[in-house]
């Protein structure tokens, strides 16, 4: 299981689990070729890349100061096409696994050298890193020894906490900040009915226009007030949900419902987050082979001791 | 069977690889946990250092807000009355993504405000050179507002002019 004490007992079966390790595998698998898939649709991009100019350099890049740029450029580009390349063939060895990672790095730096970031492309990189550490043999069809299939799922369980552990600190900032605001007697915060229609409201002014249900939520602000509170609960919470495969496949989803709804409301996308808590949280290999609503009530974080009473 | 399974896994956990890597994987959580936080957070002048963040994503409803809008008020020989603001002027005028050169535009009203001479020149060369074509005449202003008062009647507490710009002049 997790790396955190599991809630229930059954460590064993699910890190010894052939089954768990085939769907473990295959998902791995599909986060490799979607890598390539990515690499491939970056081509369109490669053309205002090498013609670009005002280049910022982040810090992974920061040796395009010493080069000449289009030269550097380019050799960033093509490392992430081979990259994309190395990613569905040879992503079962750990030195090509690197040298992946080292790509998508360098490909987001270059992409956000050009003044500000934004953090839809994090994740992939993030859960890249956590990769490497896959075992030998992770990706060898038949049988693989007890070894090779603990650690492949201890890993596959890291990629999650990962993922999970971000949504956390996002949602931590949310908690705090309802707090701070609250003491500095504030009369607008998440708590209140009409917050997330303020915030809706304001990101719609800051992008000179609407998104598709914002100015719908601004004129009934009260419809958002029960959705806004239970999205940092979702964000606040992710982590607790590595050890509790009960609620994977629940929180998997309801953190990408959550991208979808931002995006209908404040016009924010994070189409590759959807993806990524697709295939490692709502196809978890860990979720139980028969879901169980009360295991799962009863594991939810802070309502699930109120539920098992 | 369970037994023997449970055996079987103290026995593989023993194993140190395995509780080596468990500790890795758990110290990699803890060092991007504090290492983001402080990335967004506690290092002064820095914007963030990629891949880590601290996810503070609108962290905090807005009682009252503030931005900086740039305004284009001349094109070429074009004089465009009224002034067209950086996210709704056309192709023509404005290039690349105009939601990572707002936020540019952002910093540029902060160095403006607070007399960042140096920083104003960098900020004003990343913003003409990425973001805008051509020989650009154009305006920074700052607004303040409650948001649904702005959203609904388009007022402002405040607004004010930082100045006006032309493209590649003066830096």
């Amino acid at each position: 299981m997790a790396f955190f004490r599991p809630a229930h007992a059954g460590s064993a079966t699910l890190l010894l689990s052939r089954d768990r390790f085939v769907a473990a595998q295959t998902l791995v698998a599909a986060y490799y070729a979607v890598l390539f898939f990515f690499a491939a649709g970056e081509l369109f991009s490669w053309r205002d890349y090498l013609s670009s100019g005002g280049l910022a350099p982040r810090w992974p890049v920061f040796w395009l100061r010493f080069v000449d740029p289009k030269a550097g450029i380019a050799a960033i580009l093509w490392l992430h096409l081979l990259g994309g390349i190395l990613a569905v063939t040879l992503s079962r060895y750990r030195w090509a696994r690197i040298v992946i990672f080292v790509s998508l790095l360098e490909h987001m730096a270059l992409k956000f050298s050009f003044g500000a970031v934004n953090h839809g492309d994090h994740l992939g990189v993030l859960i890249g890193f956590v990769l490497i550490f896959l075992p030998a043999g992770w990706g060898a069809r038949g049988e693989a020894g007890r070894k090779v299939r603990a650690a492949t799922l201890l890993v596959f369980s890291g990629a999650q906490a990962m993922i999970l552990l971000t949504y956390s600190m996002a949602g931590m900032w949310k908690a705090g900040g309802v707090l701070q605001q609250w003491i500095m007697g504030e009369s607008f915060t998440y708590l209140h009915p009409a917050g997330l229609a303020r915030q809706v409201a304001a990101k719609m002014i800051e992008d000179d226009s609407a998104s598709v249900l914002g100015p719908w939520l601004v004129e009934h602000p009260w419809i958002g007030w029960l959705p806004g509170i239970a999205a940092i609960y979702l964000e606040l919470f992710a982590l607790w949900v590595v050890a509790r495969p009960s609620l994977h496949r629940a929180w998997g989803l309801g953190l990408a419902l959550l991208h979808l709804g931002t995006h209908l409301v404040m016009g924010i996308g994070f189409p590759q987050n959807t993806l990524w808590l697709a295939l490692f949280l709502v196809l978890s290999p860990f979720r139980p082979s028969e879901p169980s609503w009360r295991q799962a009530a009863g594991d939810l974080p802070v309502l699930g001791a109120w539920l098992r009473r | 069977m369970a037994e023997g399974l449970g055996r079987e896994y103290n026995q593989i956990m023993r194993a140190s690889a395995l509780r080596r890597l468990r500790w890795q994987l758990a110290c990699l959580i803890l060092v991007y946990f504090f290492a983001g936080a402080a990335s967004q957070k506690l290092v002064p002048g820095v914007d963030e250092i990629i891949p880590f963040f601290g996810w503070s994503l609108f962290s905090k409803v807005p009682n009252e807000e503030s931005r900086y809008t740039l305004l284009v008020h001349r094109h070429e020989a074009e004089i465009l009355e009224p002034p067209v603001s950086f996210l709704h002027a056309p192709d023509t005028i404005v290039t690349g993504n105009r939601y990572v050169g707002r936020k540019v535009i952002q910093r540029l009203g902060r160095a403006v405000e607070r007399g960042e001479t140096a920083r104003v020149g960098d900020l004003r060369r990343l913003v003409e050179e990425s973001y805008l074509s051509g020989r650009v005449r154009y305006e920074l202003v700052f607004e303040r507002y409650d948001p649904v008062r702005k959203w609904k009647t388009g007022a402002n507490f405040e607004q004010r002019s930082l100045g006006q710009f032309t493209s590649g002049e003066g830096l």
